[in-house]
């Protein structure tokens, strides 16, 4: 029995991505107010920040940097709160399941890491979106800046929110035991 | 790996109990109240046995279900599983002991929505690291054993009630459990389909060598059951035999 409590339960990170694609293709309904929320703040931020030379005519030059920061930290803060209010609804949804799978022998690890993934999923596919929306929106109005830059920022920002988002409804679904899990009523 | 998978049927051997429960005891606070959900609580199950545990509503079944599978720490006593105290394993200990030796099946059955049948079953395989060809293997075999071996690749939602729990049946066998845990697994159902998933409980005991355990209020339990721990308020009101309340009823008759 001593060499068999040191086994550990695994979650293979190919099985856990399986997981995580079927989850989004089959709740896509609800996941899909998550995408629109990063949609729309990258695109709002990308859009911006190739205005913002037009938009800084009217401003001290000193100003531009500034303004585009505290544009960029609106958007940030819009999507990471819109995100993460969806995600603590969708996630106690599926408390059950956490329970379940929790007394199979998921460990809390498991539990975060498959809802941090789908979270982070979301965003990108968000973020992409919110990218080339924001593109389209920043060129059209005659705005100038480094797609290829604003495609690195965009990511990445939207990673982050993903991240940053899930991490907190994550690691409380994470910690509950089992029983509290399978006991929770929505 | 190998070696110490291969000692534990050594060590299910050896032990003639699966589950040890000593004087436990579960407090809850409420307020300035004291509520006793257990209060003194002391069995053992045989292995290959099949107990249920029988009492209404708020008697503690459920709490003391959710002690013996490990789910929940008494506030006292000591609880042996296969030999093991559950209050001395920590978080991934625990996590080992329930993927490999208990299987549970819930009332309201709890497959996961977005995966298959088969992927349900899969999943406690996945968990303890069986290879991906071997555990769709054997997820098949359970299936078909409980009779749903057209229904491999239907998702919950495309299955009946019966046929859910049938599936939360299999998935309880996938890894080779000593013991199966079920609460209240024909709440849900109806007594037709009720009746078939107890046939099928007592079909896993007896062929498979499974201990089987289940909190319940169905009395179509009863006939399949080995022992019946009857509990009140968080006690035990009395511990029958099978043979004896074979015995009352026919007296009765």
């Amino acid at each position: 029995m001593a060499e068999e409590k040191k086994e550990k339960t695994v979650l293979p990170f190919n099985e856990a991505l399986y997981m995580v694609v079927r989850s989004i293709k089959q709740r896509f309904g609800r996941i899909l107010i998550v995408i629109i929320a990063i949609t729309a703040s990258i695109a709002y931020m990308v859009s911006l920040d190739l205005l913002s030379p037009i938009l800084a005519s009217s401003i001290p030059k000193e100003g531009v940097g500034i303004y585009t920061f505290l544009l960029d930290v609106t958007a940030f803060i819009v999507a990471a709160t819109g995100t993460m209010n969806s995600l603590l609804i969708m996630i106690a949804e599926r408390y059950h399941e956490i329970g379940t799978m929790k007394s199979f022998g998921a460990r809390d690890i498991h539990i975060f890491e498959l809802l941090v993934l789908e979270t982070i999923i979301l965003t990108i596919i968000g973020g992409f979106l919110g990218y080339i929306i924001g593109l389209g929106i920043g060129y059209g109005l005659g705005g100038t800046g480094d797609p290829g830059y604003l495609f690195g920022k965009a990511m990445l920002i939207a990673v982050i929110i993903g991240f940053i988002s899930s991490s907190y409804p994550a690691y409380q679904a994470a910690r509950m035991s089992p029983v509290e899990a399978l006991r929770y009523e929505v | 790996m190998a070696t110490s998978l291969e000692a534990v049927p050594a060590i299910r051997r050896k032990l003639e109990y699966v589950v040890e429960a000593i004087d436990i005891k579960k407090y809850y606070k409420m307020g300035k109240i004291i509520v006793k959900a257990l209060d003194g609580i002391s069995f053992n199950v045989k292995r290959g046995e099949y107990v249920s545990i029988m009492g209404p509503s708020g008697s503690g079944k459920t709490t003391l279900f959710n002690m013996i599978g490990g789910l929940d720490k008494p506030t006292s006593g000591k609880v042996y599983i296969e030999g093991v105290d559950i209050a001395m394993l920590d978080a991934y200990e625990l996590a080992w002991l329930r993927a490999n030796t208990i299987g549970y099946i819930f009332q309201t059955f709890n497959l996961i929505p977005v995966l298959t049948a088969l992927e349900n079953v899969m999943l406690p395989m996945i968990f303890v690291g069986t290879p991906y060809d071997q555990a769709i293997e054997k997820a098949k075999k359970l299936l078909e054993m409980v009779g749903l071996g057209k229904f491999i690749h239907h998702k919950p939602g495309e299955l009946s009630g019966g046929q859910q729990q049938r599936v939360a049946a299999a998935r309880a066998l996938a890894n080779d459990p000593a013991l199966i845990l079920a609460d209240e697994p024909t709440g849900n159902l109806d007594l037709q389909t009720g009746l078939h998933l107890i046939n099928l409980l007592k079909k896993i005991n007896t062929e498979k060598k499974v201990t089987v355990v289940t909190a319940t209020h169905d009395l179509k339990m009863v006939d399949v059951s080995d022992r019946i721990i009857w509990i009140r308020d968080g006690r035990i009101e009395k511990i029958e035999l099978r043979r004896e309340i074979k015995a009352e009823a026919g007296e009765e008759v």
